[in-house]
């Protein structure tokens, strides 16, 4: 082992990456969007964001109770790039930095919102429970390779609109890596908000050191809701990072074409950091967007798609090339359960994404393209993931890896002319080899002692483990009871009171085709 | 037989605009010169032609050997020629079988999924009033009031929006408004289950099996009607 680098100028880490777009077409696609923006407008519903476009020199057109259009010029997109933060630290429960959003670090986190799920003990197909969302959370604290926490379910079930608060608290007390939420309504963000000012130990800490992100969509096309933008006023005015972007399916609510899609998707999304921007100049922004095909024949929303990775990955390229934090999905199936679909559509998401270089990527455990909740996919996502993550760091070339001097005495002078019992070997092989912990490397007698256990029930035995024996870091008596409160206080009897209308009664024969 | 019905089915069939109108204003000034019963030939158009080329359709969409572009590009030309035909087949007093107000339901503003339902019942010769979406309770049953609808389409896109499903069938119940009509639910987290706990009528899971669910529904409603006459 040299100590002294033959090679010290060409030495360099390698990692794979992929590129789409060149640098003109980047720049056609982002121009694009500006034509977009100055010349087809968006309609936004929030007063107060409109106002703010009017007195930085927009044009509005007055439409309706559902908003006001649009018209940015170019200047004002140009401007408010300049003022947005080009990289953003996400911190853990303890504030400890833990996501770096920049360069070309990915990160990975599961999706939310799934109306049902797999009951990893009974196999049925259900609805969520609170305890639910906090298992989801106990088995993201575990996994190494998942890296945020998202709810992953919807507790509307139980709360209606008054669910997102709920959510947050299960997942607050059983992780402590960041989170990333979804609000209904300003109370809700505020009591989230709140909520984590508690455990940061006061505003300013959380402002310094955040730990939550936010996560709103565009009603594409072109369109915003108010609730989101008034959300984002809030969040301007305390100080913390805001995330918005486009969710469309291209074929319906964008172009069928990748780059119609992509560039619509931008437009929208530039929207969200105009507004930003204008409110408070310099608050953080993630760009986002949820890469989405409407497949033509079904009718559902596809995130197998080879297109959905190259969406993805184009829009990546547009943001990266924009220089703000980037947010998309990743790894999510059409398939219904864990099977050979669900490996191939999630390996193949969370490769595109990470050699991409998309810093953050919400998808893990998501079934049937967000529909069912699947802890098992949590535990094969951050199996992918880990392998994916040795594929990107392919690791120097110098010295100690090209091993000249073993590989001469090697096959030189020694009598057993193999690697296996050398002292480079033992040095680097934990480093080399990654070792599975989901998938099987057995010979076929050893896998068939063992059970000939399938994939996914492996990913069944290890969620069950996680659960009855992993126990997230506790939190004091006195905070829990203070999260408790700001939880209770956020649900309201009277929307609560939609979710559990005394029933209607069957008036005739019920039809389901 | 005042045009070549085959013909014009296959411009249906085809997304042909621009031969499938004409064909069918063709269809009613040949009726007019050869002084055939206005009402019997607009039927016959309709039934023969219109409706023949769109059970084509369905059957090729049932077959998965067309998209649902293809289905709403037919639907859109169906209806185009439908307009030359409403008027006729309005003053006869014969109102069409479906009258449909379709709509997402308060709280939610996503409209795409609702929208494509509506051009595929529109196609298959429903009328269709779309309220778009963030309908309150009221908003249906007003629509429905005033149009008359036997049908009411519920859609929902959030999970946390749902639940509105629930109390827009309560609110139309208890308004009495479902003695003679009928609700169906669907969105993308909306399953069967939900449906039938909620107390909607029928529930489809995407938009061709919605015209499907549809059909059904208002021949369920004629037999409730026809039971209701006998027994009077």
């Amino acid at each position: 082992m040299g100590t002294d680098l033959r090679w010290a100028g060409l030495v360099q880490q390698m990692s794979p990456s992929m590129t789409v777009l060149s640098k003109d077409q980047k720049q056609i696609l982002i121009n694009a969007a500006f034509e977009i923006l100055e010349r087809s407008g968006n309609r936004i519903g929030s007063k107060e964001a409109v106002e703010l476009c009017r007195k930085a020199g927009c044009r509005v057109e007055p439409l309706d109770d559902e908003g006001d259009k649009v018209f940015f010029p170019q200047a004002l997109i140009e401007e408010c790039l300049r003022t947005a933060p080009k990289r953003l630290i996400l911190y853990d429960r303890n504030g400890n930095p833990s996501l770096y959003c920049e360069g070309r670090n990915s990160y990975f986190s599961p999706t939310s919102a799934c109306p049902k799920m797999w009951d990893p003990y009974t196999g049925e197909r259900r609805a969520w429970k609170k305890e639910d969302i906090g298992n989801g959370a106990k088995i993201v604290d575990y996994l190494p390779n998942i890296d945020a926490m998202f709810a992953l379910g919807s507790l509307a079930d139980d709360y209606g609109f008054d669910c997102f608060v709920h959510e947050v608290h299960a997942m607050m007390l059983n992780t402590t890596k960041p989170i990333i939420y979804l609000s209904n309504d300003v109370p809700d963000t505020k009591a989230i908000c709140e909520m984590g000012a508690e455990i940061a130990g006061g505003w300013d800490n959380l402002r310094e050191r955040p730990f939550l992100l936010q996560y709103d969509e565009v009603l594409s096309p072109l369109k915003h809701k108010n609730h989101a933008f008034d959300k984002f006023m809030y969040l301007a005015e305390v100080g913390l990072p805001i995330r918005y972007g486009a969710f469309t399916m291209s074929g319906a609510s964008s172009p069928v074409t990748v780059m119609g899609a992509a560039a619509q998707s931008l437009a929208e999304a530039l929207v969200g950091l105009i507004v930003c921007q204008l409110k408070r100049p310099g608050i953080p922004y993630v760009m986002a967007i949820l890469p989405g095909i409407m497949d033509l024949k079904y009718g559902i929303l596809s995130s197998g798609a080879p297109e959905y990775h190259l969406f993805h990955a184009i829009y990546t390229e547009l943001v990266h090339e924009l220089e703000l934090p980037v947010m998309a999905t990743a790894g999510i199936t059409d398939s219904k359960v864990v099977d050979a679909q669900a490996g191939v559509e999630t390996l193949w998401s969370y490769l595109c994404a990470a050699m991409v270089g998309c810093h953050l990527n919400i998808g893990a455990g998501s079934l049937e393209s967000h529909l069912i909740g699947s802890f098992e996919h949590l535990v094969l996502s951050d199996e992918c993931i880990g392998a994916v993550r040795r594929f990107m760091n392919s690791g120097p070339v110098d010295d100690r890896s090209l091993a000249m001097d073993t590989i001469q005495a090697v096959g030189d002078g020694l009598p057993d002319r193999i690697f296996v019992d050398q002292q480079h070997t033992m040095d680097y092989y934990l480093d080399e080899q990654w070792q599975p912990n989901l998938f099987n490397r057995n010979n076929f007698q050893v896998w068939t002692e063992k059970g000939q256990k399938y994939t996914h029930e492996m990913a069944n035995e290890k969620v069950r483990w996680i659960l009855e024996n992993h126990k997230p870091e506790a939190m004091s008596d006195d905070l829990l009871a203070k999260l408790e409160e700001i939880a209770q206080a956020a649900t309201n009897p009277e929307t609560l009171a939609v979710s559990k209308t005394k029933k209607a009664k069957r008036r005739r024969k019920f039809r389901a085709v | 037989m005042t045009i070549e019905y085959e013909v014009l089915a296959d411009a249906i069939v085809k997304g042909d605009m621009e031969t499938a109108t004409s064909m069918v204003q063709q269809g009613l000034d040949n009726g007019k010169a050869q002084n055939l019963d206005e009402l019997a030939n607009t039927k016959e158009i309709l039934n023969k032609g219109l409706i023949g080329g769109m059970d084509i359709i369905s059957e090729l969409w049932a077959q998965e050997k067309i998209f649902i572009p293809e289905v709403l590009i037919s639907a859109k030309v169906m209806h185009s020629c439908m307009d030359l035909l409403r008027p006729i087949l309005e003053a006869s007093d014969e109102p069409p079988r479906g009258i449909v107000v379709i709509g997402t339901v308060k709280g939610d503003l996503h409209d795409i999924g609702q929208n494509i339902v509506g051009m595929m019942l529109k196609g298959n010769g429903f009328e269709v009033h779309n309220i778009g979406p963030n309908s309150s309770p009221e908003k249906f049953l007003d629509k429905a009031k005033e149009t008359n609808a036997n049908l009411l389409g519920l859609s929902a896109l959030l999970t946390t929006t749902m639940p509105m499903q629930r109390e827009t069938i309560k609110f139309l119940e208890d308004q009495g408004y479902l003695e003679t009509a009928a609700v169906m639910v669907g969105g993308a987290p909306v399953t069967a289950d939900w449906a039938e706990k909620i107390d909607a009528d029928g529930y489809a899971p995407d938009a061709a099996h919605a015209v499907q669910l549809a059909k059904q529904l208002v021949e369920d409603l004629e037999e409730e009607a026809a039971e209701a006459a006998m027994s009077n």
